[in-house]
């Protein structure tokens, strides 16, 4: 019943407590599963990834410095692996072949091999990416190119397969209006399909985007949005704007060809963790330090279309575009709770202006995972 | 067919027997009293209508009366009127006492050490800079509530770097009292190794010798507390913020007693001193100083409002759409 479960989730959260959460939009349910039965503050959750290709494997990265598998078939932990090494907690991971890739605080990137031996073996490589980490982002045009960026660390896209240096190294922008060092502060990183081109979004609450190919280091557009630091961002299907969300919960869509801004969405109470659009729907899936994850829809109508309650702080969040005869699969997005959520229209083309909150009484009872 | 009646009787939008507002005839619309241009006549004619009313409502309230009366004990319950608190819309985060996930989160966060008994509070109550009259009488009213804690002149210096100083010298909690044009205003409470901060809008604020009846001033004995109503998952945390404030063990010797009371998101803070006069009866006198709190964000982490993750803000338009629904 756990494999049944798990495979029709939607959305796979992850907590602070350790519990990874998958949250079934269409029956509004959420199972909890985790290592050991019981939530555990040390396994924070602090980095999530699709494992295999074919989206049935999590790679779960913990605040123990352990990267655990999971599987959505099964709706178990399948093992784990101890990746040591440089201090802080895991701000990237990702899957590339038979290896995965993790990126700490203090910089210190290493691939490993995917085995399932709990024995840590040797990493493969291992690259000083400079402290400060917030966030390793893989290309997923291109599995061994990575870009990694943080706070005073500029923006650097390294190739795996290639040398030690990076490919592209960021350079500052110009000094301001005082003539100071504007200060370098990424705290999310996305490639944008089809092209070279990263964009970024700074605790300065600055949007920038940067090319690569060009010969220009600096970044090619700029703009700023509100004024407390950005912390997530994600890409929308369209492919022309990026959403992103600051401190305050609140979330913008920004258009990064020109740098306007096409509108906000309401709703989080607190700080953005992590956001993840659909790959093709207009659907976003929001989660953050207000213990909710949220599902807008971002055009026609802008508007909230699903809340849960989970209640644990959420940190990141996935979602799984499955084929299935469900509607909408969202990938996993980082969320602790046991609630029912509110009964919302199944289709999703209903209205989500406002937000619905008949709630069923009786929470689900755990799921136990072992 | 406009009748401008104020029907007391719910439901009941049928004409009714009596005076009815004066019209010409039913069927077609007739003038109605506020088409009277004469000021006197039309003044009469509503005053007339007005009375009419009241009759019909006290009739109809007798009636009733005498139905129950009749039926005895087999009469319908009484309606319940409804209030702002008992219509209030169902919030999802209320935490239900047998949810297993919240209660490991508590147990585990950053109010643990106080909850298991491995710290003791010991507060630091500052104000904004420069302070007038009211706030440092209030600070130090305030001192004589809590237990175990400093006032400290603010001497201009930044909170950040108050912050520090106070963790190296073993402070639990950090109590800054903001001040506007001579009043008190805000209150930003912030739990020290590396917790949450909560800033309130405090309005209210009444010191010791503006309160009627008041009773002697509070002694040195550890007061109990009460925390009302706290429902919500963030009820929780601030009520967890307020509790962590005073030492464990109250002194029941003292008969003092400090209430946080939240009702419709503003949290009351009183204190009082209490006397059984028999078992069922209490006699209590107000004493300290008396304060309205609202709160307005509660962030992660120490003071740091421009860069540190908020866990809930409070945003007006949109959270205050509905008169129906409170957050804590």
């Amino acid at each position: 019943m756990a494999a049944a479960s798990a495979r029709s989730n939607h959305v796979w959260v992850g907590t602070e407590t350790g519990i990874l959460k998958g949250v079934d939009l269409q029956r509004k349910l959420a199972a909890n599963f985790t290592t050991t039965g019981q939530p555990q503050r040390e396994a924070a959750v602090n980095a999530l990834c699709w494992g295999a290709s074919d989206e049935t494997q999590i790679l779960v990265g913990c605040a123990d410095r352990t990267v655990r598998r999971f599987s959505t078939k099964d709706g178990a932990f399948q093992g784990q692996r101890r990746c040591p090494g440089g201090e802080g907690t895991f701000r990237g991971l990702a899957q590339a072949d038979s290896t995965f890739i993790t990126c700490v605080d203090s910089g210190v990137l290493r691939v490993w091999r995917s085995d399932d031996k709990e024995a840590p073996s040797d990493p493969l490589l291992e690259l000083k990416v400079g402290p400060g980490v917030c966030r390793m982002r893989q290309n997923p045009a291109q599995p061994h190119v990575v870009a990694t960026g943080g706070k005073e660390n500029a923006l650097k896209v390294w190739d795996l397969q290639g040398s030690e240096e990076p490919m592209f190294k960021a350079k500052n922008v110009r000094h301001d209006w005082l003539d100071l060092r504007v200060p370098v502060w990424d705290q999310d990183i996305q490639f944008l399909p089809g092209s070279q081109k990263l964009v970024t979004c700074t605790g300065y609450h600055q949007v920038r985007v940067y090319d690569p190919a060009s010969p220009q280091r600096r970044p090619v557009l700029e703009t700023t949005f509100g004024e407390y630091p950005l912390t997530a961002m994600t890409l929308t299907p369209g492919g022309n704007s990026v959403i992103v969300g600051n401190t305050h919960g609140q979330l913008a869509e920004i258009d990064f060809r020109k740098g306007r801004l096409l509108g906000c969405l309401k709703g989080l109470a607190g700080s953005v963790r992590e956001l993840q659009c659909h790959p093709s729907k207009p659907m976003l899936a929001s989660c953050g330090l207000d213990r909710i994850l949220r599902i807008h829809r971002i055009q026609n109508p802008r508007g909230l279309e699903h809340k849960d309650e989970l209640e644990l702080p959420q940190e990141r969040s996935e979602e799984p575009p499955q084929d299935s005869e469900v509607d909408e699969l969202w990938a996993s997005l980082e969320v602790a709770a046991k609630r029912k959520l509110p009964r919302v229209d199944q289709t999703l083309r209903a209205l989500g202006t406002q937000e619905r909150k008949k709630k069923c009484p009786g929470a689900l009872s755990p799921q136990p995972c072992e | 067919m406009e009748e401008p009646q104020e029907d007391a009787v719910p439901g009941d939008g049928a004409i009714e027997g009596g005076v009815q507002p004066p019209k010409a005839t039913a069927f077609p619309p007739g003038f109605s009293i506020s088409e009277i241009k004469n000021k006197q006549r039309r003044h009469l004619m509503f005053t007339r209508w007005k009375q009419q009313q009241r009759k019909e409502k006290l009739a109809a309230k007798k009636k009733l009366k005498k139905e129950r009366e009749a039926l005895g004990d087999k009469a319908p319950p009484k309606p319940v009127p409804k209030t702002i608190d008992n219509q209030r819309v169902y919030d999802e985060t209320t935490v239900d006492p047998n949810d297993e996930e919240v209660a490991y989160d508590e147990a585990t966060d950053e109010f643990a050490p106080y909850f298991n008994r491995e710290t003791s509070p010991k507060i630091l109550i500052t104000t904004s800079d420069r302070p007038h009259g009211r706030t440092v009488r209030l600070c130090h009213q305030l001192s004589t509530v809590i237990p175990n804690s400093h006032v400290y002149y603010r001497r201009g210096l930044a909170l950040k770097k108050i912050i520090p100083q106070c963790i190296s010298r073993d402070f639990t909690d950090l109590i800054v009292i903001h001040e506007d044009r001579k009043i008190p205003n805000g209150l930003i409470l912030s739990h020290l190794p590396n917790g949450p901060t909560a800033h309130f809008k405090m309005s209210s604020v009444r010191l010791r010798k503006e309160i009627k009846r008041r009773g002697k001033d509070p002694t040195e004995h550890v007061p109990e507390i009460i925390l009302n109503n706290f429902t919500t998952r963030l009820g929780h945390s601030i009520g967890r913020m307020f509790a962590s404030l005073f030492p464990h063990n109250p002194q029941f010797i003292g008969r003092q007693v400090a209430t946080f009371h939240n009702q419709r998101d503003y949290i009351f803070f009183r204190f009082h001193r209490y006397i059984f006069k028999s078992e069922k009866k209490v006699g209590i006198q107000e004493l300290g100083p008396r304060f309205t709190l609202k709160l307005r964000s509660l962030q992660k982490g120490t003071f740091d409002s421009k860069y540190g993750e908020y866990e809930w803000v409070h945003k007006p338009r949109e959270m205050d759409t509905s008169r129906r629904k409170f957050h804590l």
